[in-house]
């Protein structure tokens, strides 16, 4: 199957003004239509770097980020390419437009032009989406953490932009908001065919990903499905990622013998193996 | 006598508008000296409202907080010493950050205190190895990081105030996992060797069932339940209604025993969790 390139960074080298250091060194890194990718990293990786100079809100020092057929450093192509790819960023304060959250939901897909009764319709479901709407004529300001992140990922949701990228944007939920927000997430790429990029430190998340790119100083690293991915435990856990805990139980029962053939890399598996094992134990 | 304790706490935002929320709707808490009390609840369950009434920056419509058994609103000198006594760090690292760089924000707190410049030196190049970050990062602005490197500077900023009272609000959102382990430790640690209490808040079960002495469940602005992660993580539905969870340790454990392999306890941790399953299998021994 040939997908679709809509993202390429070629030999991307990045620098933030009066640092002695880059933050990308050398990336190259595609994204494909469609796909829904985790990247992962440690701290101070260039994840966010990378995000920020796909929809040009930074463009390379060296090198080229050509984003659905733009590129980012022709300030011309900054309206085309945010019509392309939404965003969330780290920080949700940063996000906020609007002094009443559904405004401040209703900013993006107003600015793409998108009719009054769609962007109405739009806003109400995204808000019910990440069990905010109760809260649609507050102000997004004074909102709890986790309440802060919900407004924006409505406002990227309700954008329904060919891609977006979400920069961590369950860091701050509780169980449930993470997982309804994931299980948004794979819902809008199933139906709707959004690519989805999504930057996270839970390998949970990461699991349920088409594909995972992982950063280390400043490039990609690995890269590849999650199964794929994982399977080099021993490099991870040098540049301070981790793998999913079912995989992390069945590698230390590994290592006391009790060896289940296969790596889990969520509990499904991992209780399908296990039966396997007793079975055939005899 | 409890080193903190909260009184029949009650707090709303935006008193007198239409959008007036209880956030706060009669808390009452103790927390015992050397203690790691780890606070869990949905989003807007009222857990930053009420850290930030523990140092006194929220004062309660009613009820109180006493530190010591002193009510921490009665005097000036009470409250400073609340200030010196019991140190916060911010949900957001923004929230917390300001100064031109990153020594100069750590030695904020030191500074206040009116320790000597010798004695804060020492205090931040301590806690800036604590938070696992190099010197080099000491004359680089606090604004110049990624989301994880400001999250251990805010952290180092409390830490250097050596508060008898520690309290981290997510402490680990956005940490990579080398870094959360790290902060785990750290934990405990500065628990172990000060014999301060830590209190902090976490929505990731994992991490609360590794370090904590006690569970305080928060629900809309209420105590729901409080115990010790076993009494807590043992009400795994009672949690799922809340907006919560257990680790995902112990949903292998759940799991497992609604597929007939019942393992006779629960596990928290790969460490406890493995054990469990070798003994299961009959190879506890070999351990
Ligand atoms: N505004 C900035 N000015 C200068 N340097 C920066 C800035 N933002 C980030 N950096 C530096 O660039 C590097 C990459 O940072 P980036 O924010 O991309 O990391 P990240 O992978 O997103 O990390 P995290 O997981 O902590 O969010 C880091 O060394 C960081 O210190
Ligand atoms: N500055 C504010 N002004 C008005 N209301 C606020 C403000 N901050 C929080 N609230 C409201 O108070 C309630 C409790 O918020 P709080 O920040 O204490 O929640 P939390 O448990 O820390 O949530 P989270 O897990 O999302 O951080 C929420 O309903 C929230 O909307
Ligand atoms: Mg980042
Ligand atoms: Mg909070």
């Amino acid at each position: 199957m040939s997908m679709n390139k809509i993202i390429e960074f070629k030999n991307v080298d990045f620098r933030y003004a009066d640092e002695e250091s880059d933050a990308l060194n050398g990336l190259n890194l595609e994204f494909y239509e469609g796909q829904f990718t985790c990247v992962l990293g440690h701290n101070g990786s260039g994840k966010s770097t990378m995000a920020k100079l796909i929809n040009a809100l930074e463009y390379p020092t060296s090198g080229s980020v050509i984003t659905y057929g733009y590129d980012t450093s022709d300030e011309k192509n900054e309206i085309p390419i945010r019509r392309k790819v939404g965003m969330v960023f780290q920080n949700p304060d940063n996000q906020i437009v609007a002094t009443i959250v559904e405004d401040d939901v209703a900013f993006g897909p107003e600015n793409l032009g998108v009719p009054r009764e769609e962007i109405r319709r739009r806003v109400d479901e995204a808000l019910r989406l990440v069990d905010m709407y109760d809260y649609r004529k507050h102000e997004p300001h004074r909102l709890s953490g986790g309440q802060k992140q919900r407004v924006a990922i409505a406002g990227v949701i309700a954008m329904q932009t060919n891609c977006i990228v979400l920069d961590e944007p369950t860091a701050m939920l509780d169980p449930k908001g993470r997982r309804e927000v994931m299980n948004a997430l794979l819902k809008l790429k199933n139906d709707l065919g959004i690519s989805v990029i999504l930057v996270t430190h839970f390998m949970d998340e990461a699991v349920k990903a088409d594909r995972v790119v992982v950063m280390n100083d400043g490039k990609a690293c690995l890269d590849g499905s999650p199964a794929e991915v994982f399977s080099h435990s021993a490099l991870l856990k040098n540049i301070g990622l981790a793998v999913p805990k079912p995989m992390e139980l069945a590698v230390s029962l590994k290592e006391n013998g009790v060896d289940l053939k296969e790596t889990p890399l969520t509990t499904e598996e991992f209780i399908k193996l296990f039966k396997n094992y007793i079975d055939n134990r005899g | 006598m409890s080193v903190l304790s909260v009184d029949n706490l009650i707090y709303g935002y935006s008193k007198g508008t239409p959008f007036e929320t209880g956030a706060l709707r009669g808390v009452s808490l103790d927390f015992e000296q050397g203690e790691i009390v780890a606070l869990i609840g949905h989003t807007g369950s009222g857990k930053s409202t009420l850290l930030q009434h523990l140092n006194g920056l929220l004062k309660a419509d009613s009820g109180k907080v006493l530190l010591e058994g002193v009510d921490i609103h009665s005097s000036k000198e009470a409250l400073r010493k609340c200030r010196f006594n019991v140190g916060l760090c911010f949900q957001y690292p923004e929230q917390q950050l300001f100064e031109s760089t990153v020594y100069k924000d750590i030695a904020f707190g030191p500074k206040n205190m009116g320790l000597s410049e010798e004695e804060i030196k020492s205090r931040v190049y301590s806690a800036i190895s604590y938070v696992g970050l190099s010197e080099e990062y000491l004359q680089k602005s606090p604004f110049d990081l990624s989301g994880g490197e400001k999250r251990r500077v805010a952290i180092a900023g409390v830490i250097a105030m050596e508060p008898k009272v520690l309290i981290l609000d997510e402490p680990t959102a956005g940490l990579d996992p080398m870094g959360k382990n790290a902060l785990l430790k750290l934990i405990k640690d500065y628990n172990h060797s000060t014999g301060s209490t830590v209190i902090f808040v976490s929505h990731n079960m994992d991490d609360v069932a590794s370090v904590a002495d006690r569970v305080v469940v928060m629900n809309k602005g209420q105590v729901a339940i409080s115990g010790t992660v076993e009494q807590v993580y043992s009400k795994g539905e009672f949690l799922a209604e809340l907006g919560l969870d257990v680790p995902e340790i112990t949903n292998i454990f759940l799991e497992l025993k609604k597929n007939g392999f019942d393992l006779g306890e629960t596990a928290y941790t790969v460490e406890n969790a493995k054990n469990a399953i070798l003994r299961f299998l009959g190879k506890g021994e070999e351990i």
